[in-house]
């Protein structure tokens, strides 16, 4: 999954250095680049598999948003986004090998609407960061904070098991 | 009968006198008067009341090009354009919500430099950004073209809405 270099979709994708000015936690080898920028497709999408449309409640084929979902970006309906999917909420903050994790970030200043959705396929933690690239994270504090681009704190965590 | 004798005041008397009275004495140095400050206070009346003439009204003015003023014009509003896309750029790259992103103060910005542009002068620009680096310029080039002008298929993802919205560009001219 990711952007692939050379398509429509690629935005200009900022360096290292620039991108743990953003997200100060970030460095030290704690994460990864995996992809190119691309203003595509966006965390929550990238979470539930999809690369190709951004998901959000808005008109437009550029957008999606699950036809039988609650049409709002509360930590509310994007919890059932996943619970919908057969993910079950957990307390567990680690990767747990053989489980898909979906963790859904709030901003501190509104902690109804959702900021950031990371995932892990069990073997590390995975985002796609807005518009931004996709990364590869050590853990989910590397992007809890309120400082620069941070995405607040982890206000769920849900699993299912990997078929 | 003369009460007082009548002082002579020829011109090597007076010249005698003066060196004696200016003779500088020992242990006393000459000093020099510095000019006293004057304010000078001076006016210029222009008379500005009288219309300025039309250009067409004076054949020399005619001759005189209005290019640079609107070339200062049209790099501030160029520059304007410039800084309020990187910072639109710059703030929301990581932002999840399309609809928090067109919120933003400089895109509204964007949208509003219109007023001060030439025809389709901000939709050129929108439109060439969008061919450099595609983002979501979407709805502000909705907004300044018009509901009527959309140019994308309900159903196009976000590849088709940048292909459509450039194929219009060329269309109306405003793309090469």
């Amino acid at each position: 999954m990711g952007a692939p270099e050379g398509i429509a979709g690629v935005v200009r994708t900022i360096t290292p250095i620039e991108l743990e000015a953003r997200f100060p936690k970030l460095g030290g080898g704690n994460y990864k680049r995996a992809s190119q920028a691309t203003a595509r497709y966006n965390c929550l999408a990238f979470a539930c598999g999809d690369d190709r449309r951004w998901w959000e409640p808005r008109p437009g084929g550029r957008f999606y948003w699950p036809p039988d979902a609650q049409r709002d970006t509360s930590l509310a309906a994007v919890t059932r986004i996943f619970t919908a999917d057969g993910y079950s909420e957990t307390e567990d903050r680690n990767i747990e090998s053989g489980y898909l994790k979906a963790a859904i970030y709030v901003e501190l200043e509104d902690l109804d609407t959702y900021s950031h959705v990371a995932l892990s396929d069990g073997l590390v933690w995975k985002s796609k960061l807005g518009k931004g690239q996709d990364i590869e994270h050590a853990s989910l504090d590397l992007l809890e904070g309120n400082q620069k681009d941070e995405y607040g704190i982890v206000a769920a965590i849900l699993r299912k098991a990997i078929q | 009968m003369l009460l007082h004798k009548p002082t002579r005041y020829g011109r090597a008397r007076t010249r005698r006198r003066s060196a004696k009275l200016h003779k500088p004495q020992e242990g006393h140095p000459i000093r020099r008067l510095e000019p006293l400050p004057v304010a000078v206070n001076v006016q210029v009346f222009i008379a500005d009341i009288a219309p300025l003439p039309t250009r067409g009204a004076v054949p020399a003015l005619r001759q005189i090009p209005l290019v640079d003023s609107q070339r200062d014009k049209q790099e501030k509003l160029r520059y304007s354009f410039r800084e309020h896309v990187e910072r639109w750029k710059n703030d929301t790259q990581h932002w999840s919500s399309v609809a928090k992103m067109i919120a933003h103060p400089s895109y509204l910005r964007i949208v509003g430099l219109a007023g001060q542009a030439g025809a389709n002068e901000i939709e050129r620009w929108l439109l060439q950004e969008l061919q450099a680096e595609p983002d979501y310029w979407f709805d502000a080039l909705n907004a300044l073209a018009g509901e009527d002008e959309d140019p994308v298929p309900p159903l196009d993802d976000f590849d088709g809405a940048v292909n459509a919205w450039l194929a219009w560009g060329h269309r109306k001219g405003l793309l090469e």
